[in-house]
């Protein structure tokens, strides 16, 4: 293969690599111009690290309670306090970061599969193929996404994994009408027609071709989608329908501190604080990435 | 225009069909039900007996035409959890409450965004416009139940000012509409913004500038017109989603809504009860998207739906 040299599919090929490679580097100068997509770029890392190392970080366990200590403000022991039943409040709160972040990075995995290689085969076979998962996107659209979980999550039961599942079923969609719209747009380029003529089959035009074309609007949805899914997430634990206890997640803790905000104020306001800290974070760094990746976009 | 809008309703009913479908054969792919041995211990003639009375035991098919058969004529069923009410005494019961919760919302929040969007496009860059701006992203990025404990936590805990909770007078309405009205006011606010800003680059506007006309006036009559036809496409389904977002007001404040009611729904299993709600907002969310689209055309007759 590489005994040959610059056939027309190498050279188109090459070019295009080039392309890319200056708008990658354009993205990224311009994304590290934007003070504020920066400094939520850091806030939103912080709050990875704090995920992965939750078992180096927090002073106990997530479910190490002395119901003795129970409900105790912040103090130098306990320096959040502890919660209902005498759990450390930091270190819950600190493990909750791995819980929203397992949720919002698996879910965006799984909506990537599905939506990504559905809106594909939509934008390129086109015909009864487009026509079923069209229809399908719409039925799922009928109903608001959290309703649609809250109602999967009734029937199946809650738990991590379900709560996954449930947001996933509903997160593909966006990701499909965008990969198939950029799809619609990208296949009537000359350079498809080039590829066409030349023999390349369908596959490969989708994957080497149209695919990489598409990346960065995808990118940034992908992006957005994880604080999306994390307040969905955050929301369904709140109604008591997601995480199920000892696993903390914030949402959840939201809710069992609403029986206790009159006094113990402190159980109410962290959880929320980081619940809106990783929301603010996570959509700062994807509209960074949005206007980074596209500078015809807005303004 | 006719065809267009045969074409949408009919699909419209598709669509409805398609989702009481699946949302029936969900609801009845799970072991256990409402009348399961630990939940009422019956001897077992009794359990037949009752099942025979919510027709749970016939086949799946026959189930789901009798329910749809009924649902037509405004028979739901009667609620597993308040069997002395049919679901559509229930929700008759409850959803003035969330109406009159959403209503009030739309109608404080939808002014307000605007007129905060007009103040930060006028003033754009000013500090006006950052806290607009702030404020708006606070609305749009973080759940309603957060900003209701952050609420709660400063009037109701640090100032005794509001009730924590409850459903009677004005003093309880403030916060579960602050808490629900701040999304949709980010949004109006956010898009009348952008697109006030837009608009204000036209040609008509600077001919109105040059024929003399005051800036006030240039904005109220000639730029606002123009600047707010996208905010029907946006705002339309923001009306369905304050029937979603009642669901976390209501519970965190106590308020007596179909929100409430929901999620009692589906901590008991409640069918009819669940199946019932499903639709309803199925139908206003499609309606109201639909009716958003038609809108659209009469305000701005640069748009056509038929065309393509």
């Amino acid at each position: 293969m590489s005994t040959v040299a610059n056939t027309p599919a190498r050279v188109a090929s090459d070019v295009q690599r080039k392309g890319e490679a200056s708008l990658w580097r354009d993205a990224r100068r311009r994304f590290f111009k934007n003070k504020l997509a920066v400094a939520a770029l850091v806030v939103a890392v912080a709050l990875i690290l704090t995920a992965i190392f939750a078992n180096v970080i927090a002073p106990a366990s997530y479910d190490y309670s002395v119901i003795g200590d129970a409900l105790q403000f912040p103090n130098r022991q306990h320096l959040l306090g502890t919660d209902s039943v005498g759990r450390d409040f930091l270190s819950r709160l600190i493990y909750g970061a791995r819980i929203s972040m397992i949720v919002g990075f698996s879910v965006q995995a799984i909506a990537v599969l599905i939506g990504v290689s559905l809106g594909m085969l939509a934008g390129l076979l086109g015909g009864w193929v487009d026509y079923l998962i069209m229809r399908c996107v719409e039925v799922l659209t009928a109903i608001p996404g959290i309703l649609f979980a809250l109602f999967l999550i009734s029937v199946f039961g809650g738990g991590l994994r379900n709560v996954i599942l449930a947001i996933a079923l509903v997160g593909w969609i966006d990701l499909c009408r965008l990969t198939r719209a950029q799809f619609l747009t990208l296949r009537e380029k000359d350079y498809v027609l080039a590829a066409r003529s030349i023999g390349t089959s369908p596959f490969q035009i989708a994957t080497r071709h149209l695919l990489p074309n598409a990346l960065a609007p995808l990118i940034v949805a992908v992006t957005l989608g994880i604080p999306s899914a994390i307040f969905t997430e955050a929301s369904l634990s709140f109604l008591g329908l997601g995480i199920n206890d000892p696993l903390p997640s914030w949402g959840k803790m939201v809710a069992d501190a609403n029986s206790y905000i009159r006094v113990y104020w402190h159980l109410g306001l962290f959880p929320t604080l980081l619940i809106a800290t990783t929301m603010l974070s996570f959509s700062f760094v994807g509209d960074g990435l949005r206007d980074a990746l596209d500078p015809h976009l807005n303004k | 225009m006719a065809r267009y809008l045969l074409g949408r309703v009919i699909g419209l009913i598709g669509v409805f069909i398609a989702v009481s479908i699946v949302a029936f054969l969900l609801m009845h792919s799970i072991p256990g039900g409402p009348f399961d041995e630990e939940k009422s211990p019956l001897p077992p003639a009794a359990r037949a007996n009752i099942l025979r009375k919510y027709g749970l035991d016939r086949p799946l098919y026959i189930q789901y035409l009798r329910y749809m058969g009924s649902a037509l004529h405004g028979d739901f069923g009667i609620s597993f959890q308040n069997p002395t009410e049919t679901v559509l005494q229930t929700i008759g019961r409850t959803w003035p409450v969330s109406l009159r919760l959403g209503g009030l919302t739309i109608l404080i929040a939808l002014p307000l965004g605007i007129l905060l969007g007009i103040i930060a496009a006028v003033k754009q860059n000013t500090w006006i416009d950052y806290v607009t701006t702030f404020v708006s992203t606070l609305g749009l990025t973080v759940p309603n139940f957060v900003i209701a404990t952050w609420l709660l936590l400063l009037f109701s805990v640090r100032l005794r000012w509001l009730p924590t909770g409850g459903w009677g007078g004005w003093k309880t309405w403030i916060m579960p509409v602050t808490a629900l009205g701040l999304g949709p006011m980010a949004l109006a606010a956010r898009y009348t913004r952008s697109s006030l800003i837009e608009v204000m680059r036209a040609d008509y506007i600077r001919t109105a500038h040059a024929k003399g006309l005051s800036g006030r006036r240039v904005i109220m009559r000639h730029a606002l017109k123009n600047a707010l036809i996208p905010l029907i496409t946006i705002l339309g389904p923001q009306v369905p989603n304050l029937v979603t977002g009642t669901i976390f007001v209501e519970v965190i404040f106590r308020v007596p809504g179909l929100g409430k009611f929901f999620v009692s729904s589906i901590y008991l299993r409640d069918y009819p009860m669940l199946m019932a709600t499903m639709l309803l907002v199925a139908l206003l969310w499609s309606a109201t998207y639909l009716l958003s689209d038609i809108l659209y055309t009469v305000v701005d007759p640069r748009v056509r739906l038929y065309g393509d």
